[in-house]
């Protein structure tokens, strides 16, 4: 890990960080004063918030920062300047998600930190526990999100197409899991959204893990990483 | 007989984005301590031959090779041996030049006093975020990025970019001392000017063909020195001619003529005239080199 690299991602969003940070504490706490007890956690629909999807709203995040990771950038040549060091191509792409891991973990932590400082305030009814699990599904959701849109950014040459594409790929996974939950005819339509395999809601609940969901929001991490990592090592730098 | 290595090997270099061809069919090598420029004007292909030979694009077709390494699969090793300034790049102005230094630094595992020499040489201040920089402020922070871990070769593609006068001058001063010291140098720019000031030899790109190398020193010695002679008498032509001077025009009394050797010879012709001036004039290498460059051949001169 070339540290000054981790530390220049940093400085080159610090500011993002920050912003996420105030609103993530802002959610926080809203979560818990809009519904207390555990069994108010009823909802997995935004756009109101609830304990469980905090998560969820670094999907956002998620598609801002991995557009930008391996694709040109409006705002400056990193990645020309990167390609000019003696780096292998998976240095670059890997560094760029090991940042992103610490800055969703940041943001995560002050969400939480958010959710039990309000809880305390307003003697709220939560299992820790149970927020736990929900909180280390939602991270996996987000992730599975980073690494298509990392693939995305890997396959266009502009961070514009490649937010549009996950963008869009992710509206449509969040349709289908609302369409195929409210008619019975249409249930295969949430099977194939990723969104299906995350219920904060029963999560903070009762804490039952889907091991078929984690799997596939594994493999989708794991799979869009390793496609996002090998197309990038053999095309073009988009510089 | 001493023959020296060659440094830089392009070979049936080819690049197609979709349907149009930026290069086509380049071959050209350069040798050790050999300044070899690329000549032409923007949009030629020279961007994309410098980022083939930092492996950061793959040739559609051909090969390319610095110190004996392949630039597309071990460009790593070919940029730990490369310093590059690439003119347009663009920092990103919320950061400084120490964490781009730093960073580059930490890359080569290098830096120290070469660093801040150059530093000091070139007066960049470190601490001052990008934005607040001025272009050539930016420009001289690429040079010390290319210069800091004393790379053996140097790929320079429009290193002039964005500088005032007084930069120009500076860097000028520092890339004759890379010469000088034997570094291997890849050149590109749009000024005939620069490529006669520093170059070994010359190619023109013309849209993405290499179309004329040549030789500087024997290109030079080719055209001879050209001077402006202004008699106060008239002069008959075959009187004054000789085997190492030639007349290129004459107004009048105003000759331009063109000297190859010696000057000896025509001072003592010009003693046995009346002269009111005599002027060196200097371009006329350029002007070949900017005919080159828009695609005509050289000519007889050359």
């Amino acid at each position: 890990m070339n540290v000054p690299l981790f530390f220049l991602h940093f400085k080159m969003n610090r500011l993002a960080l920050v912003s996420w940070a105030l609103g993530l504490l802002v959610f926080g706490a809203l979560s818990v004063f809009w519904a207390p007890s555990v069994t108010e956690q009823k909802t997995t629909l935004l756009p109101y918030p609830t304990i469980g999807s905090l998560p969820v709203y670094l999907v956002l995040y998620a598609l801002l920062f991995g557009s930008g990771c391996l694709a040109r950038r409006p705002s400056d040549d990193l990645l020309l300047i990167l390609g000019t060091l003696p780096l292998h191509r998976f240095q670059i792409a890997l560094g760029k998600s090991l940042f992103f891991a610490f800055a969703f973990l940041a943001l995560v932590i002050v969400g939480w930190a958010s959710t039990i400082l309000a809880g305390e305030i307003v003697e709220a009814e939560l299992n820790m526990a149970n927020l736990a699990i929900s909180v280390s599904i939602g991270s996996l959701l987000v992730f599975a999100v980073y690494s298509y849109t990392l693939l995305a950014s890997s396959w266009c040459s502009t961070q514009r197409n490649a937010l549009a594409l996950s963008a869009l790929a992710t509206l449509a996974a969040y349709l289908a899991n609302i369409v195929g939950s409210s008619y019975k005819g249409l249930w295969w339509l949430a099977d194939i959204s990723i969104f299906h395999y995350y219920d904060p809601a029963r999560l903070v609940q009762d804490g039952t893990v889907d091991l078929l969901g984690v799997g596939i929001l594994a493999g989708i991490i794991i799979g869009g990483h390793a496609i996002a990592m090998t197309i990038f090592a053999r095309r073009d730098l988009s510089v | 007989m001493f023959r020296r290595q060659t440094f830089i090997e392009v070979n049936d270099l080819t690049k197609h984005f979709g349907n149009v061809a930026a290069l086509e069919g380049v071959y050209f090598d350069v040798v050790e301590g050999e300044t070899f420029t690329i000549l032409g004007l923007s949009g030629s292909g020279m961007t994309t031959l410098f980022h083939l030979l930092l492996g950061l694009k793959r040739p559609t077709r051909g090969t390319v090779e610095i110190l004996g390494f392949d630039c597309l699969s071990e460009s790593v090793e070919v940029r730990k041996r490369v310093g590059c300034v690439l003119g347009t790049q663009r920092f990103h102005p919320g950061l400084t030049g120490r964490e781009y230094i730093e960073l580059s630094a930490a890359a080569r595992e290098s830096g120290g006093n070469r660093r801040l020499e150059l530093v000091e040489r070139l007066k960049i201040n470190e601490n001052e975020k990008i934005g607040d920089l001025s272009d050539a402020e930016i420009t001289r922070l690429a040079w010390v990025l290319a210069l800091m871990h004393n790379p053996g070769v140097l790929l320079l593609d429009n290193p002039f970019h964005h500088l005032d006068e007084c930069s120009r001058h500076v860097m000028s001063g520092l890339l004759e001392e890379e010469r000088r010291k034997g570094t291997t140098i890849l050149l590109a720019t749009d000024s005939p000017r620069i490529a006669a000031q520093f170059s070994d030899r010359v190619g023109t790109l013309v849209n993405g063909d290499l179309t004329f190398i040549r030789d500087m020193k024997r290109l030079n010695r080719k055209l001879g020195k050209r001077l402006k002679i202004i008699f106060r008498e008239d002069v008959e032509l075959q009187n004054f001619i000789s085997h190492n001077l030639s007349v290129v025009s004459r107004k009048g009394r105003e000759w331009v003529v063109t000297l190859d050797g010696e000057a000896g010879s025509l001072v003592k012709r010009l003693g046995a005239y009346s002269v009111e001036d005599v002027e060196i004039l200097e371009g006329i290498v350029e002007d070949i080199l900017m005919d080159m460059m828009r695609g005509n051949s050289p000519g007889p001169y050359v």
